[in-house]
């Protein structure tokens, strides 16, 4: 094992209490592991479905996408940071305040950022698979019925949450110096809140007040809108 | 050449931290080397925010906290390997058993993993933990829990241990068997800070008491020198605590 104290020592402690979790969470409500398997597949099938249903309404998958498509593609992606970024506050929130454990680490002479390292990684590690997990369905679809190009867009979901884990360290911390310990946890999950429900109900505004249909859809693929986007060739 | 050990263990002076209001005012404090320092006062007094300002979990507005001669404040990380901190609710992994904690801790301490396993068995056998030792966390008792936090604060033989209300859900034998374990630790050199609200266990175990109000040191002695300040006679330890505590209410509503 490593030595005391160190990154990878702290990572070993954090490993060990999370798979510990992992394995009261399947065996202490008795579920076997043959019923744990069958049901994520189930699960992967059933979303597999739904992206299907819902990229076969939405768009020709047959053609490469054209700008309306990408628009409405990054403004997904826009919507799904916004949601990565609340889960991301929360889980910060937890791992730097919530824990009992603090006041025993930060009574040793331990160097405590080596932790923080540690739980932040943890916490990028979470949201990228969470994230993943949601988002590869419609990656996978994408890939089979448009082409393997559509694989890269793994790159983008990892890029995105990694910047939405540094933007939450960076808000958190910052509400913390803000307004003090006492207020942050509390703080932290209705600014998690707004940021994730802002970006819809601003959507939803806009489509309002412009084309008198609450879809956000009409309002991505809306001439407004793809007018002033880049076009697909271009480096942006 | 050995040099000779600080005469005081700890020594405060004029601390300040200030919360909504001011949590502890202007505090000097001093215990000596070996000795057991009980500190009492009514909740809110500043007793368990002293604490983890001496123990670098707070940093104080004011003033200074030297250990061992060693400025806290200057060189925290110094204090902190002499020092033990057990909160009053104090924190296990639920998920590991008992050895594995103390051997978590040690690591916190750097302290060689083959000595903790010494400390370790050492700590399981005195608190009797033995039937214990293997077992997770979360099936054990609040005792026992109490107890195996307790032998975390002591792996690493720390030189000056500060507890903050270590009796609480402890049952009687639990509680004989702590303080036994606290008072062979002051045998051996050791200093030990603890507050409580049993006075019982204040009387029979400290060395001196310190009485906290309001964020300062109203008094502080032996139980005698205790009922010659509050001028109570042969009062037991709870009348003369509540006589002095009276008596700065009353001064402070005057005041007011």
């Amino acid at each position: 094992m490593s030595r005391a104290g160190t990154i990878f020592w702290f990572a070993h402690h954090e490993c060990r209490l999370a798979w510990r979790d992992w394995l009261w969470l399947m065996s202490g409500r008795r579920w076997s592991r043959r019923r744990v398997g069958l049901g994520l597949i189930a699960i992967a099938l059933f979303l597999h479905g739904f992206a299907y249903l819902v990229l076969y309404r939405s768009a020709d998958l047959s053609r490469p996408p054209d700008k309306r498509m990408l628009v409405m593609l990054t403004g997904i992606l826009a919507l799904y940071g916004s949601m990565m970024l609340s889960q991301a506050m929360e889980a910060v929130t937890r791992a730097f305040y919530g824990r009992g454990d603090l006041d025993l680490i930060l009574s040793s002479p331990v160097a405590a950022w080596r932790l923080f390292a540690v739980r932040i990684s943890a916490i990028a590690v979470t949201i990228t698979a969470m994230s993943l997990g949601l988002a590869a369905p419609f990656i996978n679809i994408l890939a089979w019925f448009s082409g393997l190009r559509w694989l890269a867009a793994y790159g983008v979901i990892v890029a995105l949450a990694m910047v939405t884990v540094a933007v939450a360290v960076m808000l958190t911390v910052g509400l913390f110096r803000t307004i003090g310990p006492k207020h942050t946890r509390l703080c932290a999950q209705i600014v998690a809140a707004v940021i994730g429900a802002s970006f819809v109900i601003g959507m939803q505004l806009a489509a309002i007040l412009s084309y008198g249909s609450p879809s956000r859809f009409a309002f991505l693929q809306s001439e407004a809108v793809t007018r002033y986007a880049p076009d697909s060739g271009s480096s942006l | 050449m050995n040099q000779p050990a600080p005469s005081f263990a700890l020594e405060i002076r004029g601390l300040v931290k200030h919360f909504d209001q001011p949590a502890v005012d202007g505090l000097d404090l001093r215990v000596r080397t070996g000795e057991f320092y009980t500190l009492l006062g009514p909740n809110g007094a500043g007793k368990t925010t002293t604490l983890r300002m001496v123990t670098g979990l707070l940093k104080p507005d004011r003033g200074s906290i030297t250990v061992f001669g060693i400025d806290a404040l200057a060189d925290p990380i110094r204090v902190k390997r002499a020092v033990a901190w057990l909160s009053d609710e104090p924190m296990i992994y639920d998920k590991l058993t008992p050895m594995e904690y103390l051997h978590f801790v040690a690591g916190l301490w750097a302290v060689e993993s083959g000595l903790a396993e010494l400390r370790a068995r050492d700590l399981i056998g005195w608190l009797g933990l033995e039937a214990h030792a293997h077992d997770r966390c979360e099936g054990l008792s609040k005792g026992t829990r109490q107890k195996v936090a307790l032998a975390g604060a002591l792996v690493h033989d720390p030189q000056l241990i500060i507890l903050d209300e270590p009796f609480t859900g402890l049952d009687a034998g639990s509680a004989r068997l702590v303080k036994r374990v606290l008072r062979e630790r002051v045998q051996a050199g050791c200093s030990v800070i603890m507050t409580t609200h049993i006075l019982d266990v204040a009387e029979r175990m400290a060395d001196r008491i310190g009485v906290m109000v309001a964020g300062r040191l109203l008094a502080e002695g032996n139980l005698e020198e205790l009922r010659r300040q509050a001028g109570a006679g042969h009062a037991s330890l709870e009348d003369t605590f509540l006589a002095l505590v009276e008596t700065c209410s009353e001064e402070r509503t005057a005041a007011a």
